[in-house]
């Protein structure tokens, strides 16, 4: 199949949904698809092979935080000279509900249009606001994948249109096959972390909480911290006794990060809200690290009820203490919970996403069989002033 | 004086009909498409059962033999066969009796092309009830129902039947 993706945000920033975009592409190509990624970058920009750049973006406050999106004239005709170009099969937008190069093109294009929620927050009541207004646009889109049951349940309840569920993928092999850094894994037990870790609502402070119970009895207890943030703030929140325990790798690239899931005994979710889907814990899942999360329906979900991983209650201290005390003592355990947890990861595998996407691509070929051109917008015009 | 207001009252009256003429004619446009889209969406979404009950007579065929092989061939071939009216019925029949087969009885092949049929038909399901949506909602606009802009087409009816897990 042809297949044309448009990402809205900038590659120059990394974000979950570029990296969505890239991993979706490359497990399409090596399907044997043929791949065309739109997306937001100065010409300047180290980019894949399959990524057409569609010229610098402006940075946009939205949804909380700053998106470099794309509008405007230029971006128009550039977006419909690669459309007209690549006589796509069809046409998978990223996102279209915020202004930006996924709406672009969902304003040029026609034809078997799929597209994917990645938001599962209502937050943005300015889009909502515009709804009445977006609506012609939107009755374009001919399948709708959600990456989560949240995102879905924004998509049926907000934006009126039922959903596929197709969950984030993660790549197994490449967490399952990286090498553990240099000293691991070592004896005496290491506890892993991932995320900004100033972020309240990463729930760092619940972790070293449950940290400074188990001192006492594990006297070789480290915490593998991989993650951006302040680190004078964690070693003040965490207090002299605690700070020289914890190893802080800071931000570092994929590959640190699948060696730094390997190296770990336990990975930590102390998470206290705010997770749509859980992908670090498919990640550390993929790594074969057993995981202890709390409870929050996203990561239930995940771990499969509690069956591929830990479950303790949200922000309870003595709980998730409790539960990292029960696993550093009893190794069967902790491989058991390895096992259940790469059992767990294969559906999230990009080879069986990437197959379930295809699906949607090949039903929505079937419910439009056209290829994807330009919309008839002057001709509308002209028939509307006849 | 008064000519002048009269040829400024008639123009404007013009351009007001004329915008009024071009929005129903744009909106008679969106509405013909949704319905060319819930047709397509329907034309699929009975192919996609068309071929889960072509994999429930392969399963049938190939999996333990007993009165639920009967009772599978029987409930695919009728709800092939079923009206419209009777379709949802029929394939939810279908839904159920496939729930009961023993998977691990069959084999690779076979279970993996009944889990592909599944989904096809979930995703299906949603793109043709997603497609009525958006075209019952736009004939529901009063402008479509003054003006009779959907002409005599039937409005579209959403598809209802259990999902397969």
């Amino acid at each position: 199949m042809k297949i044309g993706i448009v990402c809205p945000y900038s590659f120059a920033v990394p974000g979950g949904v570029q990296g969505h975009v890239v991993d979706l592409a490359k497990a399409l190509l090596v399907r044997g698809h043929e791949v065309s990624v739109l997306a937001p970058a100065a010409a300047d920009t180290e980019l894949p092979h399959f990524v057409h750049p569609a010229g610098r973006a402006v940075g946009v406050p939205f949804n909380g935080s700053v998106a470099r999106l794309q509008f405007g004239p230029v971006s128009y005709a550039r977006v419909r000279r690669w459309i007209l170009d690549n006589d796509f099969d069809v046409l998978h937008l990223h996102e279209p509900v915020v202004p930006s190069l996924s709406m672009l093109a969902l304003k040029v294009a026609d034809g078997p249009i799929v597209a994917t929620f990645h938001l599962s927050t209502p937050r943005s009541r300015t889009m909502l606001g515009f709804r009445p207004m977006l609506r012609p646009l939107f009755e374009k889109i001919t399948a709708r994948i959600a990456v989560s049951v949240l995102a879905r349940r924004v998509q049926v309840e907000h934006l009126g249109g039922d959903a596929v569920e197709i969950p984030n993928g993660v790549d197994v092999p490449f967490y399952a096959q990286a090498t553990p850094l240099p000293g691991y894994p070592r004896q005496g037990g290491t506890i892993g972390f991932v995320g900004r870790f100033t972020e309240p609502r990463k729930g760092m402070p619940v972790l070293l909480d449950a940290m400074r119970r188990l001192l006492v009895d594990f006297d070789e207890l480290r915490l593998l911290v991989v993650g951006g943030g302040e680190a004078e703030e964690l070693h003040e929140q965490a207090g002299p006794e605690l700070a020289e325990r914890i190893d802080l790798l800071g931000q570092v690239d994929n590959e640190t990060k699948a060696r730094a899931l390997r190296s770990a005994d336990i990975y930590c979710a102390p998470n206290l809200g705010g997770e749509s889907f859980g992908m670090i814990l498919t990640e550390a899942m993929a790594a074969g690290t057993p995981v202890v999360a709390s409870a929050l329906d996203s990561f239930r979900r995940v771990l499969d009820d509690g069956n591929a991983g830990v479950l303790t209650p949200t922000g309870d201290a003595d709980a998730l203490a409790a539960a990292l005390r029960k696993l550093l003592t009893d190794q069967a355990r902790r491989q058991e919970l390895s096992a259940a947890g790469s059992e767990r990861v294969a559906r999230y595998d990009w080879a069986t996403v990437c197959d379930q996407v295809v699906r949607v691509y090949e039903a929505a070929v079937a419910a439009d069989p056209r290829r994807v051109g330009e919309a008839a917008v002057r001709q509308d015009i002209a028939e509307g002033e006849s | 004086m008064t000519t002048t207001t009269l040829l400024l009252i008639l123009t404007v009256l013009l351009l007001l009909a004329l915008i009024v003429g071009g929005l129903l004619v744009s909106t008679a446009n969106r509405l013909d498409r949704l319905h060319v889209r819930t047709d397509a969406g329907w034309a699929a979404l009975d192919a996609a059962m068309a071929r889960r009950a072509v994999v429930a007579r392969a399963v049938a065929v190939g999996g333990p033999p007993g009165p639920i092989a009967a009772r599978l061939r029987a409930a695919a071939d009728h709800a092939e066969s079923a009206p419209r009216g009777e379709r949802e019925s029929a394939e939810n029949e279908l839904t159920r009796l496939l729930a009961k087969v023993d998977r691990s009885a069959l084999s690779d092949v076979l279970t993996r092309e009944l889990r592909d049929a599944e989904h096809r038909l979930v995703i299906a399901r949603r793109v043709h009830n997603d497609a009525v949506r958006d075209t019952l909602a736009l004939r529901r606009r009063r402008k479509v129902r003054y003006f009779k802009l959907a002409g005599s087409a039937p409005p579209p009816a959403y598809f209802e039947i259990a999902e397969p897990d």
